[in-house]
């Protein structure tokens, strides 16, 4: 092979890096991805196998091609042939069959506990996190960053509050549909740090491809740290327009969908802003968090999500770059 | 000569049939999404005048029309212009006492009435847009219809006092 187009193929694959099946961190993903090349090896030896008996016949026809074709129907070499073709493709199939089923056995064992860890809830098109706190068992809300213990298997509780979503980090576990009345459990075991990302697995709408979320594996004490600062509600802004738009955020239209603990603001349609600041993206993997998508996203949130239930806020140039100077000291 | 007959009438029911299903992708070629204005066309500024001609991407458009449904539970709007609702708060008796076109109802969102608080800082304009048109339009939609309408939204997040998706 010529080195570019295998250099090319190598950078398309490590791009996967991110979110592949063939990439699995964490226990469950493991399972299933071992399950994944059993059956490889198993579907790929019949198929080598089937291949190469025709091409042998082809072979074979093409020498004797003036012959009439020879086929008697007593030739018992040719039915115990056949009969030990059939065996070994049963033998196969039953051997994928009998896998998947423990596999799935085992993994659905891991599901059986009733409490929850964390609680995900989709909503069209952003994902609701709600955290359990081991200290206090009250539960701390965030949004679309999932942060997960390292080594530690982390009970989820999946729920959906308006349409279908489909639940799917594909480094770390397989699908699981959200239904709304439905409460699915899924365990993960993560066993890599760092980031990876999940998606909305089930069409559910306009923005089903904007529906991204960011997950971060942590080491144990380091997630207890990152839960802890969740918890603790939003600093009072200190510098001047971030007081104007602590003032405008919560006491205004922003403040009859979206939290910010600590203040008035405790509406729950929408994400919860109370540490918005501190996540990686904005708008469910849509934007990075910089602030120029702050700013783009309220002024004008429908020409970079269409059909979001985000609507533009309308406020002036000044007080929106007010409101952005308090939301980046959401952190 | 059976067998000529056979195959004539044969014809004919095939004639029909093509003509039946030609007739039927005729109609269904004809059927086209609602176009919705989910973009940034859709206005984000409050109506300039009572004839705005804007008021029409809103109250006839179902999306909107939903989202304005989805909105009115969401700001709680349903405590009080509950199905049926006594009296001036019966918001589908097609009577209007402070205008019922939809930038009307827009005014009468924004602005507040006696008793009801104004949204005008609680909702953006494209919201108010949205519930306006529902509103305006209410009394075309049947009870039975709102009421499911409002039980398929129930389990919906909505203010402080939701306790998650049901159950």
């Amino acid at each position: 092979m010529k080195p570019l187009p295998v250099a090319a193929l190598g950078g398309l694959l490590s791009g996967c890096a991110r979110q592949a099946v063939l990439d699995p961190a964490s226990d469950q993903a493991s399972a299933l991805h071992g399950l994944l090349e059993m059956t490889l090896v198993v579907c790929g030896i019949s198929y080598l196998l089937v291949m190469g008996f025709l091409g042998w016949a082809l072979w074979r026809a093409r020498r004797r091609l003036a012959e009439a074709p020879q086929i008697a129907p007593d030739d018992r070499a040719l039915g115990r042939g056949l009969g030990a073709w059939a065996v070994l493709m049963g033998l196969g199939l039953v051997f994928v069959a009998g896998a998947s089923f423990i596999v799935d056995r085992a993994l659905a064992r891991y599901d059986q506990a009733t409490s929850a860890d964390i609680r995900v809830t989709a909503q069209q098109w952003w994902w609701r996190l709600e955290y359990k706190d081991p200290a206090s068992g009250r539960w701390i809300e965030g949004a679309n960053e999932l942060h997960l213990p390292l080594g530690r298997p982390t009970r989820l509780e999946i729920r959906s509050a308006d349409v279908i979503h489909s639940f799917w980090i594909p480094s770390l576990s397989g699908k699981i549909d959200m239904v709304p009345g439905r409460i699915n459990r899924l365990t993960i075991t993560p066993r890599r740090e760092g980031w990876t990302r999940g998606q909305c697995a089930e069409f559910c709408g306009l923005q089903h491809a904007r529906m991204a979320l960011d997950v971060k594996v942590d080491t144990p004490t380091a997630y207890t740290a990152w839960l802890v600062d969740q918890a603790r509600p939003a600093a009072a802004a200190r510098d001047p327009a971030a007081v104007k738009g602590e003032a405008l955020l919560t006491g205004g239209a922003c403040g009859g969908c979206h939290a910010v603990r600590g203040t008035v603001a405790r509406a729950r349609a929408g994400p919860d802003l109370t540490h918005l600041a501190s996540r990686r993206t904005l708008a469910a993997g849509t934007l990075p968090m910089t602030r120029a998508s702050l700013a783009g996203w309220i002024a004008q949130p429908q020409a970079l999500k269409p059909g979001a239930e985000m609507p533009a806020t309308g406020l002036s140039p000044d007080d929106a770059l007010a409101v952005v100077s308090y939301m980046e000291a959401l952190r | 000569m059976r067998m000529r007959l056979h195959a004539s009438g044969c014809y004919a029911a095939r004639k029909r049939t093509t003509l039946i299903i030609c007739a039927c992708a005729g109609v269904l070629w004809g059927c086209q999404p609602e176009k919705r204005h989910v973009g940034p066309e859709a206005p984000v500024t409050p109506p300039t005048s009572l004839l705005d001609a804007r008021a029409h991407l809103y109250e006839t458009n179902r999306y909107q029309m939903s989202e304005g449904a989805r909105l009115f539970r969401w700001q709680g709007c349903d405590g009080c212009h509950t199905d049926p609702a006594p009296g001036f708060l019966d918001l589908a008796d097609t009577r209007w006492r402070r205008g019922g076109a939809t930038a009307q109802i827009y005014r009468s969102i924004a602005e507040g009435a006696p008793g009801m608080p104004a949204y005008g800082q609680r909702l953006p304009p494209q919201q108010i847009w949205q519930v306006a048109g529902y509103i305006h339009d209410l009394n075309k939609v049947k009870p039975a219809q709102r009421r499911r309408n409002g039980d398929a939204l129930k389990g919906e997040p909505s203010d402080a006092r939701w306790g998650g998706p049901l159950p």
